[in-house]
């Protein structure tokens, strides 16, 4: 139930969009394109960011947190969200011939995944809620 | 002014000023973090270049600008903390902005200090702007001012009666930014424009 509170807060009552400006921009643009390749835009994003929430989530909790460096932890995020999103935008090349860069929204989302998360289920639950606020707009 | 500077002005209201709280306050932070990021920026930018190492370009850029945002939020936890705990991750808006990261990569041929020039004046322009809006919504929508205060808090001192101005604090709120931007963007392009068409007409003027 708590859960899915958070879904529904960070979906509707507080949009990451809306509320938190992420993304604010991009969206005009993105909603000008065809519902095809926003679709796909969607479904990268949200891979590269349900992926590096995870990966940023772990490395915080058992790395960085007992060495007391657990601000440096945006780093660690932008370079594995660099790598996954590389892999991930190299298949989407191969098999759906397109290539995205929303690299600011989704590094923002994963930042405020793991700035507002205390726990790794409810991080991805942040993190998915955030990219149907996206969608909703 | 051309339809790319509005747009881009348009991008980087939406990007940076819409989230953060309409405190004056906050309009420093930003204003000081954006001119920090497209110097730290630019440099990098000029130095991977000249060192012929563009593959790593972009790499290299974004790990610089986030960690001069880490230094900088750093800083503002030990000196100004309350900044620092309401901005929170806000800190991170300009770093991935369109702006900064639209300015930084654009190609050129041109070296340091002309870029460095171009650049910097390009932020110092925005920040007017950024400052106005900042002041505008805390002295109409709050009836304060705020500035940086002693023992890690904001200063606030407030100038106008709060009930007197209850129809303005819908300026305070996310809906009254959006509508203040399109108007102030409004004010600002029919002035720009108005300006370049007095400019070529004197031109005009000149050549005959």
């Amino acid at each position: 139930m708590f859960l899915f509170h958070v879904f529904l807060y960070y979906s509707f009552l507080c949009s990451a969009v809306l509320f938190f400006g992420i993304g604010l921009n991009r969206s005009i643009q993105v909603t000008t394109g065809s519902l095809r390749v926003n679709f796909k835009v969607f479904f990268k994003s949200l891979i590269s960011i349900l992926g590096t929430s995870i990966f940023t989530f772990l490395i915080t909790q058992y790395v960085l947190l007992p060495l007391k460096l657990e601000e440096m932890f945006p780093v660690i995020a932008l370079f594995i969200f660099l790598c996954l999103n590389s892999f991930i935008e190299a298949l989407v090349r191969i098999t759906a011939k397109t290539s995205t860069s929303e690299f600011s929204i989704s590094f923002l989302m994963v930042l405020l995944t793991i700035y507002e998360s205390s726990s790794l289920l409810e991080s991805l639950v942040i993190a998915f809620s955030c990219m149907i606020s996206f969608l909703i707009m | 002014m051309n339809k790319k500077a509005t747009y881009t002005l348009i991008a980087a209201s939406l990007a940076i000023l819409i989230p953060a709280p309409g405190r004056f306050v906050y309009g420093i932070v930003f204003v000081l973090e954006l001119f920090l990021l497209m110097l730290s920026g630019t440099c990098i930018t000029y130095l991977v270049r000249k060192f012929h190492l563009e593959e790593f370009s972009t790499v290299a850029t974004l790990f610089v600008l986030t960690y001069v945002t880490i230094l900088y939020k750093q800083i503002f936890i030990v000196t100004q903390t309350e900044i620092a705990l309401t901005l929170g991750f806000e800190f991170f808006l300009p770093t991935v902005s369109s702006f900064i990261i639209g300015y930084i990569f654009n190609k050129t041929d041109k070296g340091l200090l002309p870029r460095l020039q171009y650049n910097l004046l390009a932020v110092a322009k925005f920040s007017v702007f950024t400052l106005i809006f900042f002041l505008f919504r805390d002295i109409f929508g709050y009836g304060t001012i705020t500035f940086f205060g002693k023992n890690h808090m904001i200063f606030e001192k407030v100038l106008i009666n709060p009930e007197k101005i209850q129809f303005l604090s819908f300026f305070a709120t996310i809906p009254g930014a959006l509508i203040m931007i399109a108007f102030v963007l409004f004010v600002e392009v029919t002035f720009f424009n108005r300006f370049d068409i007095l400019k070529k007409a004197e031109n005009a003027g000149g050549v005959n």
